[in-house]
């Protein structure tokens, strides 16, 4: 594997399955599970669905790469026998059907987590690592927020204090 | 006498556009806290509403809590909670 070729990256360039699965490939691995999250063409909102132009997505890339390799960390705590984790994360434009996010993770056999560590990357991805994007629409724009996490908000209330 | 120290504050995403800039400078007395640090910025940057919305804050890249202390050459960031998606998925096995 060459030096240059991350196992956790925020990169400007297109992704593909086919490049994050080879980042992950070893001779005693013998299954590769892959994820890719695509740009959608539409989204939900309270106002209905509305047709997604295209999408912007900005990173905190110094720390999000740092939150990508605690994440492949965790994984290798709950799922011991993954051999390796690779999540790549794409910044700036993107236009529908491109994949944002690319995942891949490698075990010997599939029954040793493979698939839930897949899936378990790209949820904590979501929740906590530093990575916005903002639609645009022919109308407008918005920048998307994810669900609050009360261990991160400095804002939380403490404790028992109610929020009316 | 307290010393003051300058940090310099990242803003990514909404707040960054908010605030029309991605950095501020922020002068504490030594020994302050995140929470200090929010409560001048607040001040620096009514626009941003930081008292009325939910923010995450990290110190050299890192998350950290408002009891956190800050240090000279601590590199600080302020930020929107980050674009998950809709679905919880608590802790898995």
């Amino acid at each position: 594997m060459t030096s240059d070729r991350k196992l956790y990256e925020i990169t400007d360039q297109p992704l593909s399955l086919d490049d994050v699965a080879s980042r992950v490939t070893r001779p005693d691995c013998g299954a590769i599970t892959t994820f890719a999250g695509v740009v959608r063409g539409e989204t939900a909102t309270n106002e209905g669905v509305r047709d997604t132009d295209f999408l912007e997505y900005e990173a905190y890339t110094e720390m999000a790469e740092r939150l990508m390799a605690q994440i492949g960390d965790e994984i290798r705590q709950k799922w011991p026998k993954v051999a390796e984790v690779s999540i790549l994360h794409r910044i700036g434009r993107l236009e529908i059907g491109e994949p944002s996010v690319v995942i891949a993770v490698s075990t010997p056999h599939r029954g040793d987590g493979c698939f839930e560590a897949c899936r378990y990357a790209i949820e904590r991805l979501k929740a906590i690592v530093p990575i916005w994007k903002q639609e645009n629409w022919s109308d407008g724009q918005v920048w998307i927020e994810g669900p609050r996490q009360p261990e991160l908000d400095l804002r939380a209330p403490s404790e028992t204090t109610s929020d009316s | 006498m307290a010393t003051n120290i300058s940090y310099t504050v990242k803003f990514f995403a909404s707040l960054r556009q908010t605030a029309g800039t991605d950095t501020a400078t922020v002068t504490l007395p030594e020994g302050s806290t995140i929470a200090a640090l929010l409560a001048a910025l607040a001040d620096l940057h009514p626009e941003l509403e930081l008292d009325r919305r939910p923010v995450y804050a990290a110190v050299n890249a890192a998350y950290v809590t408002p009891t956190y202390v800050l240090q000279p050459g601590d590199q600080v960031a302020i930020f929107p909670p980050v674009s998950g998606g809709s679905i919880s998925w608590r802790d898995m096995r």
